[in-house]
């Protein structure tokens, strides 16, 4: 007769209560597990917007380019020809995708202005893929076409229609004005509200002829292959002897702030998980006084029998700990039952997102993994074991007379 | 066997003080079968909980085999109780999750002995009580008297120096009393097991080869017969 078989039998005397225990700890841990879910899939939803739209896992531009970036300093550029046979060398690049950013004004009876981005189409659909996002229209039929591809959000506010011509003005690299016109080839749709707002993209040749840009672009995006250690190779890349001086080379990482306070902010997600469970907790520790309190009788004649304190200790801290245990492996899969939806269709913050400019996508998408389920589960079970020894030493401290006098 | 000197034990409870003990002197021999009687109040159940080590006395001295328990310490008296002392209450005291069987096999789980020997004594005492067949039910599927019979069992198994039992048949009709003293009389015969048990019944005292009579905390008769 094994304490073990004692406290497992104990569980059953009064159901309602161990259930009401169980189903606290269930709750918390499930919920733990799609909160973080929910925040490792919004940290990969940035990451993964943050790469393939605006900066790549490493940005190449002109040291002096982000300093007067209000301006949009075409004259700080990159040089393409050079920067690309340069980096043709190093090994672990995925892609390489060019990019110029124009700021254009709209010329019809009013002025509109807008950002352009001048990119080589073939090398987006591998970068950001962005064929997955034309909802209507095509992509520019050819390096050269005088074409342009716009956001629905964009073509609404310009009040266009696909196959329209527009025209826009810009300052080229030496100062001048230039006009030229474009038709409206594409529609395009992102799943980020702050994309739908300015993606406004024309062929890279053009955009250069347009800009008088010659050979510069503004920034060169790599994309690198899978586990490349992305740090390592912005190394490299600064010790090429063409992009040795005069040019800013940093990860993703080291640009975005946010998603590395994403990061640091991963020790307050513990906290918060930690003070949930303790939360959840009150109600095994207080059912685990109850408990003690209620079979005080069976405390004194076990310790008549000559059972000690930290026996007795045990006897109702295995009862709560199963409990825990049973509760939590269930709560770690009730998690995952619930999070496959949210997983598949995620969750639709577009509503919420609105106005926020930040890099996360309307709907986001949970990610469950094995190892945040065995964290939590983890986490749900030494919180509440620590809580339930509280109320389980109590029946240590009982002396067997007083205990066998309350009958 | 058990010595005691001159025990003295007072209850305070604020300003009052209730003198349960006021000097207790008595001796008893191995395979005793001693019944101790008086009035409520007279300080049975406080001279037995004192002898069983669950509460201390004031001052006085007592003996057990020879050994001054007073001096023990939280855990020696854990485990001489474990393994020394067999208690019998008066309502009975069975842990209602564990069957007839394991509560008395409980007894001897607490103390360094084979699974085998364990499921071997525990029968035989079953049996020896005679609660063959009802070893596998819970306390709540037995009667006042078969419950008191398995709490019997859990005392004896452990082959205690010392059984003591403070009012054993309060709780069972008289009928049922009569058969619960009768098997304590048999065991205490057969195994010579000490046995010291409380009572107000005088059909209880009847039975018993000692009786010490208690009032206001002092003996006022001891008789052997
Ligand atoms: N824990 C306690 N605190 C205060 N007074 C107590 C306590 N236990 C017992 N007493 C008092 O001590 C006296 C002796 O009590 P005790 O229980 O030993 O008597 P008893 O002979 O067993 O009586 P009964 O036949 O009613 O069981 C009584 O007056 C009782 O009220
Ligand atoms: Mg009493």
């Amino acid at each position: 007769m094994s304490l073990l078989t004692m406290a497992y039998r104990n569980i059953f005397r009064n159901k309602r209560r161990s259930l009401l225990s169980g189903i606290a700890i269930l709750i918390a841990t499930m919920s733990i597990l799609l909160l973080f879910g929910l925040i490792d899939g919004m940290k990969d939803d940035m990451k993964k917007n943050l790469i393939d739209f605006y900066l790549g896992n490493i940005r190449i531009r002109n040291a002096q380019y982000t300093a007067y970036e209000h301006l949009n300093p075409l004259m700080l550029g990159v040089p393409l020809s050079s920067s690309m046979n340069a980096l043709a060398g190093i090994e672990g690049i995925d892609t390489i995708a060019p990019r110029i950013k124009l700021p254009a004004g709209l010329i019809r009876d009013t002025e509109t202005g807008l950002l352009i981005q001048a990119v080589d189409f073939e090398v987006e659909k591998k970068f950001q893929h962005i064929d997955v996002y034309l909802k209507e229209g095509r992509l520019p039929e050819s390096p050269d076409a005088r074409e342009i591809v716009l956001t629905k959000w964009l073509l609404n506010k310009l009040n266009v229609n696909l196959n329209d011509k527009i025209t826009l003005l810009i300052q080229t690299k030496t100062g001048g004005t230039n006009a030229m016109t474009f038709r409206i080839c594409g529609v395009l749709e992102y799943p980020v509200a702050m994309l739908n707002s300015s993606s406004a993209y024309i062929p890279l040749r053009v955009g250069q002829y347009f800009a008088r840009m010659d050979d510069l672009v503004t920034e060169i995006l790599i994309k690198t292959k899978p586990a490349v250690d992305e740090k390592l190779m912005a190394q490299t890349i600064k010790m090429l002897p063409e992009l040795q001086r005069d040019y800013e080379i940093k990860t993703w990482k080291e640009i975005n702030e946010i998603y590395s306070f994403f990061e640091m902010a991963q020790g307050i997600y513990i906290v918060i998980a930690i003070v949930f469970f303790i939360l959840a907790s009150t109600v095994i520790i207080n059912t685990t006084l109850m408990v003690v309190f209620e079979r005080m009788k069976e405390i004194g004649t076990l310790g008549a029998l000559g059972m000690e304190g930290g026996e007795i200790t045990k006897l109702f801290f295995l009862e709560a700990l199963i409990i825990a245990c049973v509760a939590a492996f269930l709560g770690a899969i009730a998690g995952n039952i619930v999070g496959i939806p949210l997983a598949i269709y995620g969750i639709d913050f577009s509503g919420a997102m609105q106005g926020i400019s930040m890099e996360v996508s309307g709907v986001v998408r949970l990610k469950l993994s094995l190892v945040n389920t065995v964290l939590v589960f983890c986490y749900s079970i030494i919180v509440s074991a620590c809580a339930v020894l509280i109320p389980s030493r109590q029946a240590a401290h009982i002396k067997p007379i007083q205990a066998l006098r309350s009958t | 066997m058990i010595t005691i000197d001159a025990l003295v034990k007072t209850y305070r409870e604020g300003e009052s003080e209730v003198h349960a003990l006021r000097g207790v002197s008595l001796e008893i021999k191995p395979g005793e079968f001693t019944a101790i009687a008086g009035p409520s109040g007279s300080g049975k159940t406080t001279l037995l909980n004192i002898i069983g080590l669950l509460d201390d006395a004031d001052s006085g001295k007592i003996l057990i085999d020879g050994r001054d328990i007073q001096t023990f310490s939280g855990k020696e008296r854990a485990r001489f109780r474990r393994e020394k002392l067999g208690f019998v209450f008066q309502t009975f005291n069975l842990i209602p999750v564990l069957t007839a069987y394991e509560n008395v096999a409980l007894a001897l789980n607490l103390l360094q002995i084979s699974a085998k020997e364990i499921e071997s004594r525990t029968i035989a005492i079953l049996h020896e009580v005679g609660l063959k067949g009802a070893e596998n039910r819970l306390p709540s599927k037995l009667s006042g008297g078969q419950q008191q019979r398995v709490a019997i069992a859990r005392a004896l198994v452990k082959r205690p120096l010392l059984v003591l039992a403070d009012e054993p048949t309060a709780n069972l009709d008289s009928v049922t009393g009569e058969e619960i003293m009768k098997l304590m009389l048999e065991l205490n015969k057969k195994h010579g097991t000490t046995f010291i048990f409380s009572t107000h019944d005088p059909m209880v005292m009847l039975y018993a080869t000692r009786l010490i009579k208690l009032h206001d905390g002092l003996i006022v008769s001891d008789e052997r017969r």
